[in-house]
């Protein structure tokens, strides 16, 4: 399934969710009606550094916009990225400021 | 040293064992081990593969008393399995952190893994993604987690996302930090991306001098357990806060992080962008001069968290 097919299928009334790079962003309306954020990564890719920083700033604009709507993670992803620049700059921190705000799992 | 200490003479913390190391740290005769080996609550998985088991599953924990105060304890002992997460082993360190929760207590966690367990892989990444909940729910509910580096097996895979989630870290030159380790990275990437058996490679890219460097760690200390134990009573006199101001204030210090040294190939060259003097030399420093002479210029998080 396509990441289209996939947010067509759970969100019939319609979403706006973008694909930036790799990097699932964007919100959508419940079956119900209430507004969903949605937040993910796509096609497999790796987690590193640059996309790890960048989902946790989503997150924390998320928390601080604080309209009450869940986020849906949507996750298509190898792994880390194993990598000797990702471990230099600290790739665990990196994710765990990810973590800290937002999912708690790895 | 206060009186409440019993603990004498100098102990290396990389060669420690698990219950040496909380011997060392915690004020003399005050701990008491919760789920001790006599109880025997082995890995239900080890067998399987036939290999060996242990009657703590490789973690100790409990209470003591840390220069007089009550703290709660966990310590990985990378002798056995590498200090890996399985099941048993993780759900004593998330039953510890819920525990830690409830009665507003801090805790010291001695880490020393190389990550999961391969044998029971899920078992170890469901317990990884527990603990890290855990520590954050135990930390917003204002209780302070330190993390003690310094042993054998580093702080690799899950072990550094937990070891990310802590109030602070203590390292040592010997600690490492990081997701995927040198023989990871080289099996997955090739001997190009890095050769694991480049051990100054490995040292100043994952070691606990780098790690102090970028803020990565809060203080570093020689290998040695008074040391630590003299750090991890200076830690838990710290803040602890964990609210939105400190997320906010962290996502800004690891942005910066890569605005500033995001294009760095190597280690050093993180160095000279600090303006550090003469950082070719920082890996044969010894302690007290490395300190010194980086005091004004690394990274830090005093001010986030």
């Amino acid at each position: 399934m396509t990441l289209d097919e996939i947010l067509a299928g759970l969100f019939p009334n319609g979403s706006n969710v973008k694909l930036i790079g790799m990097e699932v962003a964007g919100k959508a309306t419940l079956p119900g009606g209430g507004p969903i954020h949605v937040l993910g990564i796509a096609q497999g890719a790796p987690l590193g550094v640059d996309e790890a920083i960048a989902l946790a700033r989503r997150v924390i604009e998320i928390i601080e916009s604080d309209d009450g709507a869940p986020i849906l993670f949507l996750l298509d992803s190898a792994s880390q990225r194993m990598s000797r620049r990702d471990e230099l700059l600290g790739l665990n921190e990196q994710k765990d400021e990810f973590h800290l705000s937002g999912p708690p799992s790895e | 040293m206060t009186a409440a200490t019993a603990n004498s003479g100098s102990l290396s913390w990389y060669e420690a064992s698990a219950r040496q190391r909380i011997e060392a740290l915690v004020d003399g005769g005050s701990f008491n081990e919760f789920i001790g080996p006599e109880l025997r609550e082995m890995s239900p998985h080890l067998s399987i593969f036939d290999l060996p088991e242990q009657f703590d599953d490789g973690i100790v924990i409990g209470r003591g008393r840390l220069d007089g105060s009550p703290v709660l304890v966990a310590a990985q002992e990378g002798r056995f399995m590498g200090g890996a997460f399985g099941e048993v082993h993780g759900a004593k360190l998330t039953g510890l952190l819920r525990a830690a929760c409830k009665l507003k207590q801090d805790v010291v966690i001695l880490f020393d893994t190389g990550g999961v367990r391969l044998q029971e892989a899920n078992a170890g990444e469901l317990a990884i993604s527990e603990i890290m909940r855990a520590v954050i729910e135990a930390r917003r509910a204002g209780v302070k987690v330190v993390g003690l580096i310094g042993g054998r097996a580093g702080c690799y895979g899950g072990g550094s996302l937990i070891a990310g989630t802590c109030s602070s870290l203590i390292i040592s030159e010997e600690g490492r930090i990081s997701v995927s380790g040198p023989e990871v990275i080289e099996t997955n990437k090739g001997v190009e991306e890095f050769d694991s058996r480049d051990r100054a490679l490995v040292w100043r890219t994952m070691g606990g001098k780098h790690r102090y460097l970028i803020g990565g760690a809060d203080k570093f200390v020689e290998d040695d357990a008074s040391a630590f134990r003299q750090a991890a009573v200076e830690a838990l006199r710290g803040r602890g806060r964990c609210d939105l101001a400190v997320l906010d204030a962290e996502q800004q210090r690891l942005e910066r992080r890569l605005r500033r040294f995001g294009e760095a190939g190597d280690a050093v060259a993180i160095w000279q962008a600090m303006s550090i003097d003469k950082p070719t030399d920082i890996p044969g420093l010894p302690t007290d001069e490395f300190r010194r002479r980086v005091a004004d210029k690394r990274e830090h998080a005093d001010d986030a968290r």
